[in-house]
C-alpha cells in the first residue's frame, strides 16, 4: 500500500531499489534455485501482483533534467528579456494567465484533449543506453525499417541483454511523472502500485498443459481480466491462494496465447494482448472515469518461474502512440492546468520515435515498443472460455 | 413467518366478535385501566427465561415480517460456567441500560409496524379521524398482535389495558397511530414478551403435582426447535389442549423437527453449545496471520454451521460422523485460508477435503482451530480443553492464578521451536502438568494447523509431531482425533445432555439422571439429530415441573380458567 | 460532595438560595459526584455532536502516530494538537472498500465515511449521513436540528443530508450565521417558558402502566424469578426517571452569553480570509451550543478538492497537491503542506473554543463529540484508505479519549457505527456491502 511507501520513505527506498536491481524480476530470467514440481493436471493459475513500466534511475538517463512543465516550457519559448520580466514575482499573475491561456485553442479545445491541434517542440528524450524490456523485432541493430517496424535505436538491459525495444521509455523516461525528482521513483511508480492495489483491473494468468516448469515446448496461456478483487493483507499486499473467475462481462479481455518453457522461462508467441485499464478512477459521467484498455500489438510475455511458486518478468509489445498519453488526454484541461503536462509535445515526440504498427502504404509507424514489468503470485483461476451469451448460441 | 393473512384474519375475527358485542362489553371505560384490570396471571409461574437476541429477532421477523428492522444493542445473557446460554437465560435479569436499549428497540419496531407502509397489514380498522382516539378499534388491532407476542391469548384485563393505553396515548399525542405505536412498544418491553414465562397447572394424571400448561409447551417447543415464537397452528394446538396429550404432542413435535424451520433451531442450538458468541470478539495479529480478516471471521462460524446442518439434516447423518466427515462448504472469503479453489464468485459451495489433507469434521475446520488459539499462535491446551468441555462435557479446572507462562509463550526461543516442546518445558512444573495432561494430548494432534487453522508442517523450522492421545487411545493428526472422538461414549452423551439443557433451561446436574437412557435411544436411532430432539421434545420427564416451592401465600389459579 | 439529603431535597434547598442571588454561576453542588448531571433534576447535561471536515488529507508519514493506543506520539503535522491531546483521538488505517464503485476523486471518501456506503451517483450522498441520524436522536428539541457551516464559501460544500442529491446547505457567512442564530427568533433559553414534549408525556404514562403489571406478575412467581422481576421493574423505574427529567423545565444555561454581531467578511477561499471566517463561525457555533440552540453542527473548513489559495496566488491547494512533485526523500510537498498547517491550526482553535466554555466541572468540549475527518489519505494519488480522522471531546464521558486507534485495515464504517452508538442511536450494524459492520471500536467506548 502506498501509505507505507510514504510513511517509511528511506526504508522503502532500499526495498524498492533492491527490487529494481535484482535479476529475475528485472528481465525475466530463470532462477537457479529449484523450481516447484509441475502441477498434476498441468494447470497453473496466477494473479498479477505488480504491473508497472520499469524506469532505471541514474545520472546518465536525463542529463538535462526532466522535461519542463507547461509553465516553464512557455517561459522557454519567450525571448530572454520577456522571460526575465515574466519571472518577476510581481508579474506572476500575468505569467499564469498567459501560459494557461496558451493551453487552450479555438472552440473550447485544449492541449490535452486535442493534442494534435497544438504545435509544440519535441520533448527531451532519454539519453541512457540502458532500458528494461524485450527484443520485440528480433533485429539486433534496429537501424533500418522492416515490413512492420521503423528504424530506431535499441537499448541493452543493465544485465547485458542487447536488442531491447522500448521507445515508450525513450520518449517518456525523462518526464517528471516517470522519473521523479529524488533518484528513487517517479509518481507513476507509486501511483500505479496504489492503483493496482485497488483491484479495479485485476489480471489473472492461467497456464494449461504444463508438464515441466523447466522445459516444455507447448503451453497454453490465458491472460485475462477478472472482476474479482484480490485478497490482500492489512498492508495491501496481495496474498496467494485466492480464487478468481475470468470476466464474462463486457469489456471481456481474455487473451489466449501459445508459449514454451525453456530453462525455467516461459515465452509466448507474439499476439495482440488487450487488457482493461481504468484511468483516473473517475465515474462514468466524466472523462476521468473512462474505461480504456491496454493494447499491446505483437504482444508477448516472458515469465520466469520462481522457487516460491510465483512468476516474474515482462509484458512487451507495440502500443498505439496515443494510448501512452491516454490518461492526461482524458484528463483534458485539468491535466494541463493542474499537472502541467504538455500532451501535444509528448504526442508529437511519440510519433517521432514510433517504431511499430507500420502502415504498409505510407511506411509510417504509429506505435511505440513498450515494456511492463510484471509479477504474479499463485491463485486459482476459473476460466470461462465462453461467456454465458456465446455459450447459449 | 406467521402469515400476515393469519394476523389479519384473527383481527377481523375479533372485530366481528366486537360487532356482536362480545368482548367489547367487558372493556372498561377508556383511560381507567388499573392494576386490577390486568388479568392476574395467577397460575403458577415456574420459570422465566429471557429471550435471546436471536429469538427476539426471529420473533419480530415471524410476527411482523422480515422488512421490520430490529436495530439496537441487546444486553447479553451471561453464560454460566460450563453451561449453555439457554441455562443462563433462566437467571438473566434486565439492567437499566439493558431496558433502555429494549425500549429504544421496541420504539423503532413499533414505529415501523404502524407506519404508512405497514399499518394496513396489521390494522383492520381506523377511526374516522386519524387524530382521534378509538378504543374498540385499538383493541381489535392490538389483541391479536399481543397473542403472538405473549405467545398466549391476552386476558380480558390485558386486552382492556392495552386498548386503553393506546387510547390515552392517542389523546396525549393527538394521533391514533401514535397511540397504537406506544401501546405496541409497551407490549414489546413487557416482561410477558421479553421473558419466556412458563406457567404450570395441576396435573390431572398425578394429583397434587403440576405440569406445564399448553401455551407454555407451545412456546418451549417453538423456541427449542425453531428458535422463535409459536406460529398460528401451534398456538391453535395449545388452545385445543393438544400439547398435554402425549400422542398429539408426539405428532406435533415430529412435524416440527421435520419442518425446514428446524434448521434455524439447530443452528441456534449448536451456536450455543459451541460458544459462537466468542466469534464476535475473535481477533488475530494481522502481521502473523495476514489471511485473517473480517470476511474470514464472518465465514468461520457459518462454515461450521453449514457442515452441521448439511450433515445432520440434509444427509440425515450420524452425529458421530460430524467429527470424521471430510465434507464441508467453501466460500471465496475463506478459500484462501485453506488454499483451495472456489468456483462460485458469490455464496457457498460444497467441498470435500482430500484424504491426505487431515481435515476431519468440525475439529479440522478453521472456525474451531482459530477460536481455540491465541491471537498470534496456536494452542494445544485451549483446543484440548475445548474438545473436552464443549464436545465431551468434561470439566477442566482453570489454571491457578500465579502461573509462570514464560516457557509456553517463548515462541522466539530456538531451543523450543514447537508447541509440544514448549509445553513439555512448562510441564516440568507439576502443578501445571496435572491439568495439561488432560488437555494437551488431544490438542497436540491438531498442531498441523496454525492459529487461524491454516495448514503447516513446520513450526520455527522444526517438523511438527501431530501424534495425540485421548483417554488412553493413541492416534495421529486431526483424522485420528476425529475417529477417537466419534468412538467415545462421552461425545454422544454430551450432545444428549446439551439438548436436554437447551430445551428446559436446566443445568447439567439437573438433567444428568435422564442422559444415559436418552443416549441409548439416540444410539437406536443411528444417532440422528432429529430423533434426539424429538425425544427431548416429547419425553414426559422434561415436561415435569421442577420448581422450588412457591412463596407461601401464593394461590394456584389456572390461567386458562381465568382467560375464559 | 456529601449531602445527607436526597438529591431532590438538596435541590429544593439550593434553589431556594439561588432564587435570591440571581445569575450565580452553575454551582458544583448542583452536580452529582461524577459531574454527570444537574442535581436539580437529575437531568443529564445535554450532549452535543458535530463534525469538522477538511479537504485533501495529510502527509501520512508526518501525521499519523506510529504507536497505537493511549499516549500516542505526535508527528510534526499533528504536533499542534498537543495542548488537547488528552481529549483527542486519532483514527487511522481504516479502509473504504467501494465494491467496484468508482473512486471519484475527492468525492467518494467523505460520503463513504458519513454514510457507510459507496457513492455511485455523481454527487450528493448515497444514504443518510450519520450526523443527521444522530440529530434525530439528540437534536429534535432544540431550535435548530443542526447547523451547517462552510468557512471557505460555497453553500453546496456539505456532507450532511438524508441521501440522494440533497445536501443540507452550509451557511457561508459568519454575519449571516449570527443573524440566523441570535437574530430575530432567538429565544433566550434562560428566560424562555417550558413546554413538555407531548410524546414524552405519553411515553411516560405508558411506562408507568408497565409498572402496574408488577403486582399481578409478582404474586405468581417463586423467589428466584421474583428477584429477576424486581431488577426488571427497577430498570423501568430508571427509565421513568429519565423521562421525568425531559418533562421538567431545564436548568438555566450559565455559560450562554449572547455574542456581539459578527463582522461581515468577504466570502472566498483565500486562506487568510478563511482563517478569520472560521474563527468567527467557530465562536458562534460554540455559543449556539452553550445556549442550547442546537446540539448538532457540521463545519466544513475547506472543500474536498480544496480551492484554498494564498492571497496573491492563483494556484489552489488542490492544484499543488497534484502539481508539486513528491520528493520521496523529503516525503511530502512543502507548498501543499502549508495549507495543511493552517488547517491544523484552525482545528486546534475550534477545539480550544469549545474547551474554553465551562459546564460544571467539565467543559463544553467534554460534553460534545466532534468528529473531524478528511476525504483522502494522500491527495496526490487520491488514496481513500487510511483517511485521517479525529475525535475531540468525550460526549459527556461516554467516550474514552487520548487514544490512537489503528483500524488494521478494517472498514471505516466501524467509526460511524461507534459514533452513532455512543450518541445513543439504537443501532447494531451499519453500512452496506463490504462496509456493513457490527464491530464498534470497543477501545473507545466507556
Amino acid at each position: 500500500m502506498m501509505r507505507n511507501l510514504l510513511q517509511y520513505p528511506l526504508l522503502k527506498i532500499a526495498a524498492l531499489s533492491g527490487l529494481l536491481a535484482i535479476g529475475p524480476s528485472a528481465g525475466g530470467e530463470a532462477s537457479d534455485r529449484s523450481l516447484p514440481a509441475p502441477p498434476a493436471n498441468g494447470e497453473l493459475g496466477f494473479v498479477v501482483s505488480y504491473f508497472i513500466q520499469p524506469v532505471i534511475q541514474g545520472p546518465d538517463a536525463c542529463p538535462a533534467g526532466t522535461v519542463p512543465k507547461l509553465r516553464d516550457a512557455y517561459l522557454l519559448r519567450q525571448s530572454p528579456e520577456e522571460r526575465a520580466r515574466l519571472s518577476l514575482k510581481e508579474n506572476e499573475a500575468e505569467l499564469v494567465q498567459r501560459w494557461q491561456a496558451d493551453t487552450f485553442g479555438p472552440g473550447g479545445t485544449n492541449i490535452c484533449s486535442n493534442p494534435d491541434m497544438f504545435e509544440r517542440p519535441l520533448i527531451g528524450t532519454l539519453q541512457s543506453k540502458h532500458s528494461w524490456g524485450l527484443d520485440l523485432d528480433g533485429d539486433a541493430s534496429g537501424k533500418t525499417d522492416s515490413a512492420d517496424t521503423c528504424a530506431h535505436e535499441n537499448f541493452s538491459t543493465p544485465t547485458g541483454e542487447a536488442g531491447i525495444d522500448n521507445q515508450e521509455y525513450r520518449v517518456m523516461g525523462c518526464t517528471l511523472e516517470w522519473r521523479g525528482v529524488d533518484g528513487v521513483a517517479g509518481d507513476q511508480e507509486i501511483g500505479m502500485r496504489q492503483f493496482h492495489a485497488s483491484g479495479e483491473w485485476t489480471q489473472v494468468i492461467l497456464l494449461r498443459g504444463v508438464d515441466s516448469l523447466t522445459n516444455d515446448d507447448s503451453v497454453e496461456v490465458i491472460y485475462a481480466n477478472t472482476p474479482d478483487r484480490p485478497v490482500s493483507d492489512s498492508s495491501g499486499k496481495f496474498l496467494p491462494g485466492a480464487s478468481f473467475t475470468v470476466s464474462d462481462k463486457a469489456p471481456r479481455h481474455r487473451n489466449v496465447l501459445r508459449g514454451r518453457i525453456t530453462n525455467g522461462v516461459l515465452n509466448t508467441d507474439p499476439a495482440d494482448i488487450v487488457l482493461t485499464q481504468t484511468w483516473g478512477q473517475g465515474g462514468a459521467r466524466d472523462i476521468r472515469g473512462n474505461r480504456t484498455k491496454y493494447d499491446f500489438r505483437k504482444g508477448r510475455l516472458r515469465l520466469a518461474f520462481q522457487p516460491d511458486g510465483s512468476v516474474t518478468g515482462m509484458l512487451g509489445g507495440y502500443r498505439p502512440v496515443f494510448d501512452v498519453i491516454h490518461s492526461p488526454a482524458i484528463g483534458g484541461a485539468g491535466s494541463a492546468l493542474t499537472a502541467g503536462i504538455d500532451c501535444a509535445a509528448e504526442l508529437r515526440t511519440l510519433h517521432q520515435y514510433a517504431d511499430g504498427i507500420r502502415d504498409p502504404k505510407t511506411g509510417k509507424c504509429s506505435g511505440v515498443s513498450s515494456a511492463i514489468r510484471i509479477a504474479a503470485i499463485p491463485a486459482f483461476v476459473n476460466d470461462l472460455p465462453q461467456t454465458a451469451r456465446t455459450a447459449a448460441r | 413467518m406467521i402469515a400476515r393473512a393469519t394476523m389479519r384474519g384473527a383481527a377481523l375475527a375479533l372485530l366481528a366478535a366486537g360487532a356482536l358485542g362480545i368482548g367489547i362489553a367487558v372493556m372498561p371505560t377508556p383511560g381507567t385501566a388499573t392494576t386490577a384490570d390486568i388479568g392476574e396471571p395467577a397460575s403458577q409461574i415456574v420459570a422465566m427465561r429471557r429471550m435471546t437476541e436471536s429469538q427476539y429477532r426471529n420473533s419480530i421477523a415471524d410476527i411482523f415480517g422480515t422488512d421490520i428492522r430490529v436495530a439496537g444493542r441487546f444486553e447479553p445473557i451471561v453464560r454460566p460456567v460450563h453451561e449453555l446460554i439457554a441455562s443462563g437465560a433462566r437467571e438473566a435479569s434486565i439492567s437499566p441500560s439493558g431496558l433502555e436499549q429494549f425500549d429504544a428497540i421496541a420504539r423503532v419496531i413499533a414505529a415501523q409496524v404502524f407506519d404508512e407502509a405497514h399499518r394496513d397489514q396489521f390494522a383492520s380498522c381506523a377511526p374516522e379521524h386519524p387524530a382521534a382516539a378509538n378504543h374498540p378499534c385499538a383493541g381489535s388491532i392490538l389483541t391479536p398482535i399481543g397473542r403472538f407476542l405473549f405467545r398466549r391469548p391476552l386476558s380480558d384485563g390485558e386486552q382492556a389495558f392495552y386498548a386503553s393505553l393506546a387510547n390515552t396515548a392517542a389523546i396525549k399525542t393527538g394521533s391514533f397511530n401514535k397511540g397504537l405505536e406506544l401501546a405496541l412498544a409497551a407490549m414489546l418491553v413487557s416482561p410477558n414478551f421479553l421473558y419466556v414465562i412458563e406457567t404450570a397447572e395441576p396435573d390431572p394424571a398425578s394429583p397434587g403435582s403440576l405440569r406445564l400448561d399448553n401455551y407454555s409447551r407451545a412456546t418451549r417447543l417453538s423456541m427449542m426447535l425453531w428458535n422463535s415464537v409459536p406460529n398460528a397452528a401451534l398456538l391453535a394446538a395449545a388452545e385445543q389442549g393438544k400439547l398435554t396429550d402425549q400422542a398429539q404432542l408426539e405428532t406435533i413435535a415430529a412435524r416440527m423437527v421435520n419442518s425446514p424451520r428446524f434448521e434455524q433451531g439447530l443452528r441456534a442450538f449448536f451456536g450455543d453449545m459451541l460458544l459462537f458468541e466468542k466469534f464476535d470478539a475473535l481477533a488475530k495479529d494481522p502481521l502473523i496471520f495476514p489471511y485473517f480478516n473480517q470476511d474470514v471471521a464472518k465465514a468461520m462460524p457459518e462454515q461450521l454451521l453449514r457442515t452441521v446442518t448439511a450433515h445432520l439434516l440434509s444427509a440425515n447423518g450420524d452425529y458421530r460422523e460430524l467429527f470424521t466427515t471430510p465434507n464441508t462448504w467453501m466460500t471465496r472469503a475463506i478459500g484462501p485460508l485453506y488454499k483451495v479453489p472456489v468456483r462460485r464468485a458469490q455464496g457457498w459451495e460444497p467441498f470435500t477435503f482430500a484424504p491426505g489433507d487431515d481435515r476431519a469434521g468440525l475439529l479440522g475446520q478453521a472456525g474451531f482451530l482459530a477460536m481455540y488459539s491465541h491471537s498470534g499462535r496456536s494452542s494445544p491446551t485451549l483446543r484440548g480443553r475445548a474438545i473436552r468441555e464443549l464436545l465431551m462435557c468434561q470439566q477442566v479446572p482453570d489454571p491457578p492464578g500465579n502461573v509462570n507462562f514464560t516457557a509456553v509463550q517463548d515462541v522466539a526461543n530456538r531451543a523450543t521451536p514447537t508447541a509440544r516442546i514448549r509445553l513439555d518445558a512448562h510441564n516440568t512444573d507439576e502443578v501445571c502438568a496435572g491439568c495439561h495432561k488432560i488437555t494437551d494430548p488431544p490438542g497436540l494432534s491438531l498442531e498441523r494447523f496454525d492459529g487461524i487453522g491454516a495448514v503447516r508442517t513446520m513450526e520455527n523450522g522444526a517438523k511438527i509431531d501431530a501424534s495425540g492421545a485421548l483417554d488412553g487411545v493413541l492416534f495421529e493428526g486431526a483424522t485420528g482425533l476425529g475417529k477417537t472422538l466419534a468412538a467415545s461414549p462421552d461425545t454422544t452423551q454430551c450432545v444428549t445432555a446439551r439438548a436436554l439443557q437447551y430445551a428446559t433451561g436446566l443445568g447439567s446436574e439437573d438433567v444428568s439422571p435422564w442422559v444415559e437412557a436418552l443416549d441409548k435411544q439416540f444410539a437406536q436411532s443411528g444417532y440422528g439429530i432429529r430423533a434426539l430432539f424429538l425425544k427431548v421434545a416429547t419425553m414426559p420427564e422434561a415436561w415435569a415441573v421442577h420448581s422450588a416451592p412457591l412463596d407461601k401465600g401464593a394461590t394456584h389459579v389456572s390461567m386458562s380458567a381465568l382467560r375464559r | 460532595m456529601s449531602l445527607d439529603l436526597t438529591r431532590r431535597s438538596a435541590l429544593k434547598g439550593v434553589m431556594g438560595g439561588a432564587a435570591v442571588t440571581v445569575g450565580v454561576p452553575l454551582l458544583d453542588i448542583m452536580l452529582n459526584t461524577s459531574g454527570e448531571a444537574f442535581a436539580a433534576t437529575g437531568a443529564p447535561v445535554p450532549v452535543r455532536f458535530g463534525t469538522w471536515f477538511w479537504g485533501l488529507g495529510v502527509n501520512p508519514s508526518r501525521w499519523f502516530p506510529s504507536k497505537a493506543g493511549p499516549g500516542y506520539d505526535l508527528k510534526p503535522e499533528l504536533a499542534p494538537i498537543r495542548e488537547f491531546q488528552s481529549k483527542i483521538n486519532i483514527l487511522g488505517n481504516f479502509t473504504v472498500p467501494l465494491d467496484g464503485a468508482p473512486n471519484l476523486p475527492h468525492t467518494s471518501g467523505g460520503p463513504a465515511i458519513r454514510t457507510g456506503r459507496a457513492l455511485t451517483a455523481d454527487r450528493g450522498l448515497p444514504g443518510e449521513s450519520f450526523d443527521v441520524t444522530i440529530g434525530d436522536q439528540i437534536g429534535t428539541r432544540t431550535r435548530f436540528r443542526s447547523l451547517e457551516t462552510s468557512s471557505s464559501g460555497d453553500p453546496r460544500n456539505s456532507l450532511s443530508g438524508r441521501g440522494g442529491g440533497n445536501l443540507n446547505p452550509s451557511e457561508v457567512s459568519a454575519a449571516a450565521l449570527y443573524q440566523r442564530i441570535f437574530g430575530l427568533g432567538f429565544k433566550d433559553p434562560n428566560s424562555a417558558s417550558f413546554t413538555p414534549d407531548p410524546l414524552v408525556m405519553a411515553r411516560r404514562s405508558v411506562l408507568s402502566s408497565v409498572t402496574d403489571q408488577r403486582a399481578a406478575l409478582g404474586r405468581a412467581v417463586g423467589a428466584a424469578d421474583k428477584a429477576k422481576l424486581d431488577q426488571y421493574f427497577t430498570s423501568v423505574r430508571a427509565l421513568e426517571n429519565q423521562l421525568d427529567v425531559e418533562l421538567t423545565k431545564p436548568e438555566p444555561l450559565q455559560s450562554c452569553l449572547l455574542p456581539k454581531n459578527a463582522a461581515d467578511l468577504p466570502v472566498n477561499a483565500e486562506i487568510e480570509n478563511v482563517m478569520v471566517s472560521h474563527k468567527l463561525m467557530a465562536d458562534l457555533l460554540v455559543m449556539a451550543l452553550a445556549c442550547d440552540q442546537t446540539r448538532v453542527f457540521n463545519m466544513m473548513f475547506n472543500n474536498g478538492a480544496s480551492s484554498l489559495t494564498r492571497i496573491g496566488s492563483t494556484t489552489t491547494h488542490h492544484q499543488l497537491t497534484h502539481e508539486e512533485v513528491l520528493d520521496n526523500r523529503l516525503g511530502y510537498q512543502p507548498n501543499a503542506t502549508y495549507f495543511l498547517t493552517k488547517i491544523m491550526e484552525a482545528w486546534v482553535y475550534f477545539v480550544g473554543a469549545l474547551d474554553a466554555v465551562k459546564e460544571g466541572p467539565r467543559t463544553l468540549l467534554d460534553n460534545t463529540l466532534v468528529f473531524a475527518h478528511s476525504e483522502t489519505e494522500f491527495a496526490k494519488f487520491h488514496t481513500i484508505d487510511n483517511i485521517p480522522m479525529m475525535t475531540a471531546g468525550s460526549a459527556g464521558g461516554r467516550m474514552k479519549t487520548g487514544i490512537y486507534v489503528d483500524g488494521i485495515g478494517t472498514p471505516v464504517s466501524r467509526v460511524g457505527l461507534t459514533l452513532q452508538q455512543i450518541m445513543g442511536v439504537p443501532l447494531d450494524k451499519w453500512g452496506t456491502k463490504s462496509m456493513e459492520t457490527n464491530r464498534a471500536l470497543g477501545e473507545l467506548v466507556v
